[in-house]
């Protein structure tokens, strides 16, 4: 075949351009450390990488809502800690006030101390955390006891996304735990015994025992149930750790690939660019002309 | 013979390797020039002896030179779509920003509300990641149809350079054939000529058949474009439906857009009315189920103020031009307390079934039968595997064209290594012929010395 003047230019330019089209995928590649930025360097890739960046952004969005929602609980299981505290010491009232040789005025200052814990028991049921009242089911907005401690808020449980269909509840029912809604109306039991306490009747006093004991069952049970949300959300977080590892493990193998292939093809292609210049170089010194 | 014959023969060798060397330095001065086909001197022996120099020759491979004619026509529609479709891409999906990560963002706030329902900062964010889904998208969509409009323009850019090339090549296929019939050399209208025919094709794919007088017919776009030295230029306009519609003029005007797949003008009409067209087509499906899922699961819920049936969204009411209509609803512009985070009226205020519901549907499979993530996917990666196709062609069609070349400048291309061989054989054959008259005359001088 007869090599023309413009078939060395053109192919000579030809290689050239493909060597400078090399070097630059591979330094883009490089630089931005991932194989696909655009969803022609690799359609399939690139759908997996949308569809892993949205997994992780919504592992990491549930992650905090979770860790947020579980501060919450944490809350309320420490605030019916408190609660099952006052609700022993009421106990205890309760069982000195019982004592026949007990006489009016003791228990008088025993129904005084009764009726500070009840104070203190509607502040805990009242409890109020990043700008929610805990116990209100979704009457978050103002206090679920009146002064008088009725109930005001309402029962409905709040659930909150974790996983595809997961959406376990994210409050407790400040109804059942602290109302008859729950079997026992917690602060209406400390009123009663601290209206047996001042009528100076220790009969009534004895049979308020009963209903403190069921109480401290209900706040038991609430605290049990506030721990054991708070749990799962917390397990939770364990596993979306976990889960966001492996997505991001897959997403790092399939998009950005391996950094030393690509500072080695970077390398490669550079030197390769090199070589085709110095070859461009002598291929157009090269002349029949320039040998005279 | 006779020593004055003897000066005839060296006469007619010094003219001839002086016209050959002419050739040869034509040739070594045009090496580059696009469009210079190589000459090759014409010496012939005379009867009785001497040389006659009957001029140039074109080397000339017509077969080889139609073979990159048409490939430069499949190369040039390959690379105008495939410039097109990067333009495509990077407004469906830019590297950063995309509309799915706007839609990302709008579930991951629809999430952080079922924890918040009443947080009016949490439901201003909402608002705010509809505003810039709505905006991500009816931008993308202005986007497109900009991009629409400037390959139009192009489309009419390559038209007129096409019709100017064609009133060349019927001017001369006038000059060719009147030279011929004069005798006269008219490679150089010829070289004019095929690159003119080669501009053809690259704008919209040719192939030129030449008759005995010297005139070439351009066929292109399934018509006759050029016969003798009239044409029938090329209009480019849009049809009723938007798409291009390309039409010869001649006796009548005849639709040709559907047979105009070559040359610029086929890879921008592919791009912009099949490429683009899909594009848009999917932006505006996708904003269409996008605005009309997200609103029914808010439209089912309960705002602060205990009213539902309201949209999120303000979307058109049929897919098309979905897209670029799409917008925030303006009844909840700056009214975070509507956005319907509570699912009945019973667990108001601060109830968040209604945004559980809304925020479900991040992994739900209700936009078209699959989910808000796989739906863009889908749109991003079908504009991609578009481009990788044309890409694709393209280094396919550099090829072939390059190989197409590369056959065509072996026969037709100047070498300088030859020209300088033939440099040099002319030079010596100048020389010797000198040298014949040289010693002709000297023997003449002898031979006037003697008498």
């Amino acid at each position: 075949m007869r090599v023309s003047e413009n078939m060395r230019l053109a192919n000579t330019a030809s290689a050239q351009s493909r060597l400078a089209q090399r070097l630059d995928k591979a330094s883009r590649i490089a630089t931005r450390g991932s194989n696909v930025a655009a969803p022609s360097d690799d359609p399939v890739a690139y759908a997996t990488k949308v569809r892993s960046d949205n997994a992780l952004t919504l592992i990491e969005r549930r992650s905090q809502l979770a860790t947020q929602v579980s501060g919450e609980l944490d809350v309320a299981e420490g605030a019916l800690s408190n609660a099952t505290d006052l609700m022993s010491r009421a106990r205890a009232a309760a069982v000195e006030g019982a004592n026949d040789t007990l006489d009016a005025p003791s228990r008088k200052l025993l129904a005084t101390q009764v009726n500070a814990l009840r104070d203190e028991m509607l502040g805990i049921a009242n409890t109020r955390y990043a700008n929610k009242y805990v116990f209100a089911g979704t009457k978050t907005d103002t206090p679920p006891f009146d002064a008088l401690g009725a109930f005001v808020g309402n029962d409905i449980v709040t659930r909150v996304p974790l996983m595809n269909g997961v959406e376990p509840p994210a409050n407790v029912s400040g109804a059942k735990i602290f109302t008859n809604a729950g079997g026992q109306d917690i602060l209406g039991a400390l009123k009663t015994l601290a209206d047996a306490l001042n009528a100076n009747d220790p009969n009534a006093v004895r049979a308020s025992i009963d209903l403190l004991d069921a109480s401290h069952t209900q706040l038991v049970q609430g605290q049990t149930d506030a721990g054991l949300a708070s749990e799962r959300f917390r397990s939770a977080i364990d596993v979306m750790s976990g889960t966001k590892v492996a997505v991001a493990s897959t997403l790092s193998k399939q998009v950005d690939g391996d950094p030393m292939q690509q500072l080695t093809e970077l390398t490669l292609a550079k030197t390769a660019y090199e070589q085709g210049v110095a070859v461009t170089r002598q291929l157009l010194s090269l002349s029949s002309l320039t040998r005279q | 013979m006779s020593l004055s014959g003897l000066l005839d023969i060296a006469r007619s060798g010094l003219l001839s390797q002086s016209g050959a060397l002419g050739i040869t330095g034509q040739n070594v001065t045009n090496a580059t020039t696009a469009g210079y086909t190589k000459r090759v001197a014409s010496l012939t022996p005379q009867v009785g002896g001497g040389v006659t120099f009957n001029g140039e020759i074109r080397s000339f491979d017509r077969f080889a030179y139609a073979h990159v004619v048409q490939q430069t026509g499949l190369q040039s529609a390959a690379s105008a779509r495939a410039n097109a479709l990067a333009s495509i891409e990077a407004i469906m999906a830019p590297t950063t920003g995309t509309i799915g990560d706007r839609a990302t963002a709008l579930m991951g706030s629809l999430t952080t509300l079922t924890a918040y329902p009443l947080d009016t900062a949490v439901r201003s964010d909402v608002l705010s990641k509809v505003g810039d889904l709505s905006s991500t998208i009816s931008n993308a969509s202005r986007a497109l149809s900009e991009a629409s409009k400037e390959l139009f323009q192009q489309g009419q850019g390559v038209v007129s350079d096409l019709n100017d090339r064609l009133t060349h090549i019927a001017d001369l296929n006038g000059k060719i054939a009147e030279a011929q019939a004069l005798g006269s050399d008219a490679s150089n209208l010829r070289d004019q000529r095929d690159v003119y025919v080669k501009d053809v094709s690259e704008r919209v794919g040719a192939r030129a058949i030449e008759d005995a007088q010297g005139r070439v017919t351009l066929f292109g776009a399934g018509a006759v474009l050029v016969e003798g030295n009239r044409t029938n230029p090329l209009t480019l306009d849009l049809d009723p439906g938007g798409k291009m519609r390309i039409t010869v003029k001649g006796a009548s005007n005849i639709d040709v857009t559907a047979r105009v797949d070559s040359g610029t003008l086929g890879g921008l009409r592919e791009a912009r009315d099949v490429d683009l067209a899909a594009s848009q087509t999917g932006l505006d499906a996708y904003a269409f189920d996008v605005a009309n899922t997200l609103n029914a699961a808010h439209a089912a819920g309960f705002g602060s103020d205990g009213v539902d049936g309201r949209p999120l969204f303000a979307v058109s009411a049929t897919k098309a031009g979905a897209a670029s209509t799409l917008a925030i609803d303006p009844g909840m512009v700056g009214h975070p307390e509507l956005v319907a985070a509570a699912g009945s009226v019973a667990e108001l205020p601060g109830g968040n079934s209604g945004a559980l519901a809304m925020a479900a549907l991040a992994e739900s499979d209700s936009f078209g039968g699959t989910t808000i993530t796989n739906r863009f996917a889908n749109l991003a990666s079908d504009v991609g595997a578009r481009k990788l196709n044309a890409e694709s062609e393209k280094s396919l069609r550099d090829d072939t064209l390059s190989l197409a070349t590369t056959m065509s400048q072996s026969a037709s291309g100047v070498s300088l290594d030859e020209e300088m061989i033939d440099m040099s054989k002319y030079q010596r054959a100048f020389e010797a012929s000198s040298k014949v008259l040289q010693t002709a005359n000297e023997l003449l001088d002898n031979f006037l010395r003697e008498i």
